[in-house]
């Protein structure tokens, strides 16, 4: 069995404009592990994982793939294969021989490389499609080509750059749950990047979130969604996403509650104590609050929680309210069996146990 | 107003062709003369009116004559030019050709310091003109006892090189860089990455720059004659055309000139035929991603 964990230490890129786009990254990637790197589009999540191919330079810091310090070894002799966003099939070469082509360089034998090819071949079902050219495949084909070109030199590490980004949006869904066999079938490290926090929840064992060249955090999908560490990765992960209320934090006989405009939400002891013991009960906060999290009551009569349905969409097996709370848009997602109707008044209730509270100044969260 | 658009239309139209027209006799004219030249005899070349086909001078039958090819295919001066040509221009064409994709993958696909000054600075040795070199070319090649075959390839280099390597770095710039990281993640050599990936590519690019630089280096006519002026036995073809004489003095064969002008071409119009369909795919590549 071949191990393969990577070390990032400290990693800066800066390019010749002056530009930073990667700050001191730190990262231990373990063996075998489905990592996706996930940020909006110039976060530096490409130009990390070409720092880790080697088809950038880096410019300070550390790489280790298996404890050995790769920073100055070139590519192809990093055990790595990548997968391109655009594919980069060899235009001029079939398929077969774009699968074969690293493993020609390598100078194996020609039996070898049959086998290797045939092997990969079948595992992505491109048996009849070997001696095609490129550009007689469909997208989704040459996409598993590019794949099958990584799978036959089974590398150490497999680096994709936004591989399904060029893939219609059903075959994106099912090409999803493929990489995802595939990862258990090869039994690999997997780095992927993407800036789609669907692919990145529902693909990665852990997920790395970027921004602006800084790491915000690194979780497992559950964790990234239950406890964000901040504002940034709150907003990204979770669809639709999290909605934020500018509230304060007010202490009322021992008890705490979260107060806005047009609501209130009382907390639970465990969170209480925490704020306490940070000193934060009569403070401005952001409240936050995702969909799924808020509950819909049909009658509102009451003074207090009450929204207006300004927008009703429906998906068939839930529906999202957009709600105005004292002049706040705020989303709720709910049962359709409810029947709310466009216009209508409702009480609203923000489930205690899942609401985010988050530093004004610097958008940290405050429970953990 | 139906009518008038009609009108303007077919107006258009018969602009349209009369312009195609145009320029086909403009284009062809001077070629079609040269064979119907070639085809007479020195009496019939000196009717007045000229002829449009050759005629005999007296019953103004259609009368042509091979004379003038028989002659030319027999006289050992341009034979030998021929030959000295088909040597010269295939020489150019290919260093040309080798040269030029090397520098072009550089330019074109490699990072460095100085690449736009050295794309530019290539550009500039087509801007003298040839007859400003010629003199110290001259002298250079005497200083190193270069024979006169040898100075025309390499000094044709100057005005194939640039010009392959400009057209040539275009292309280059074209193909994807993610074709290039991919090779070498696979494990290429820049040189294998070269030879294997993009070399291929660009080949519809290379038959095109390298046929119009063969056709350069065949009728160039400046520097072969200064370079053979001591060795008549290394002239091209346009020089030991020049150098064609007639049977008395002051003669010029005019049939035999025409003659061989149109031998001349073939092998020029069978290679443009050869490569016809890389051509088209050369000049249109890049228009259709692919």
């Amino acid at each position: 069995m071949r191990l393969a964990s990577l070390n990032l230490i400290d990693l800066n890129k800066y390019y010749p404009n002056g530009i930073h786009a990667v700050k001191d990254v730190n990262l231990k990637i373990e063996d075998k592990e489905f990592i996706v790197l996930v940020g909006p589009s110039g976060c530096g999540k490409s130009t990390v994982l070409r720092m880790i191919a080697g088809l950038e330079e880096i410019s300070s810091g550390e790489l280790y793939i298996d404890d050995v310090l790769v920073n100055d070894i070139a590519p192809k002799d990093r055990d790595i294969a990548m997968v391109f966003q655009n594919y980069a099939l060899y235009p001029h070469m079939s398929i077969y021989e774009n699968m074969g082509f690293g493993l020609k360089l390598r100078k194996m034998s020609k039996d070898q490389i049959k086998k290797n090819v045939d092997e990969a071949a079948k595992i992505l079902g491109l048996q009849d499609l070997l001696d095609r050219k490129p550009k007689e495949l469909s997208g989704g084909q040459r996409q598993r080509v590019a794949l099958g070109r990584a799978i036959v030199r089974d590398p150490k590490v497999f680096l994709m750059d936004e591989p399904l980004s060029n893939l219609d949006a059903k075959l994106r869904v099912q090409t999803r749950a493929e990489l995802s066999k595939l990862h258990l079938r090869l039994a690999t490290t997997f780095i992927y990047v993407t800036h789609d926090q669907t692919e990145a929840m529902t693909m990665g064992t852990r997920i790395v979130v970027l921004k602006d060249g800084v790491v915000h955090q690194v979780a497992d999908p559950e964790t990234l969604y239950s406890s964000p560490v901040n504002q940034f990765v709150a907003s990204f992960i979770g669809s639709p996403q999290m909605n934020f209320i500018e509230a304060s934090l007010n202490e009322n006989n021992g008890a705490v509650d979260v107060n806005f405009e047009g609501g209130t939400v009382g907390l639970n002891e465990d969170k209480v104590t925490q704020l306490k013991d940070k000193n934060y009960t009569e403070k401005e906060i952001i409240l936050g609050i995702r969909p799924e999290h808020i509950e819909i009551e049909p009658s509102g009569e009451a003074n207090k929680n009450v929204a207006t349905v300004e927008v009703t969409e429906l998906l068939g097996s839930e529906t999202y309210l957009f709600l105005d709370i004292a002049g706040k848009n705020v989303i709720a997602r709910v049962d359709p069996s409810l029947n709310i109707r466009v216009h209508d008044k409702v009480k609203f209730n923000f489930i205690p146990e899942k609401v985010h509270l988050f530093d004004r100044e610097n958008e940290e969260a405050l429970l953990v | 107003m139906k009518k008038g658009a009609g009108i303007f239309n077919l107006i258009k139209r018969i602009a349209f062709n009369l312009m195609i027209i145009f320029i086909l006799v403009y284009l062809l004219f001077p070629f079609y003369w040269a064979v119907n030249s070639s085809l007479k005899t020195e009496s019939q070349l000196f009717m007045t009116p000229a002829t449009a086909v050759p005629r005999d001078p007296v019953t103004l039958e259609f009368s042509p004559t091979f004379q003038n090819y028989t002659t030319v295919l027999q006289d050992g001066q341009f034979l030998r030019g021929l030959a000295n040509s088909t040597i010269v221009a295939t020489s150019t064409t290919v260093l040309a050709l080798v040269a030029g994709s090397f520098a072009a993958f550089a330019l074109g696909k490699l990072r460095f310091r100085g690449r736009k000054p050295a794309l530019y600075l290539i550009l500039a040795m087509t801007m003298f003109p040839q007859v400003t070199v010629l003199t110290g070319l001259y002298a250079v090649i005497t200083a190193l006892g270069l024979s006169a075959r040898i100075s025309m390839i390499f000094s044709y280099m100057i005005f194939t090189l640039p010009f392959t390597t400009w057209v040539l770095t275009a292309f280059f710039k074209e193909l994807p860089d993610a074709l290039m990281e991919s090779a070498q993640v696979d494990g290429a050599t820049p040189f294998q990455t070269f030879r294997r990936i993009l070399l291929p590519l660009t080949a519809p690019a290379l038959v095109t720059t390298g046929l119009l630089a063969f056709i350069a280096a065949w009728n160039e006519y400046l520097f072969a004659l200064t370079f053979t002026s001591i060795d008549p036995a290394a002239r091209t073809v346009p020089v030991a055309i020049a150098y064609f004489t007639g049977a008395v003095a002051r003669q010029e064969p005019f049939g035999e000139i025409m003659a061989a002008a149109t031998l001349v071409t073939v092998p020029l119009v069978v290679l443009v035929l050869i490569f016809q369909r890389r051509i088209v795919a050369g000049l249109t590549a890049g228009a259709v991603k692919g």
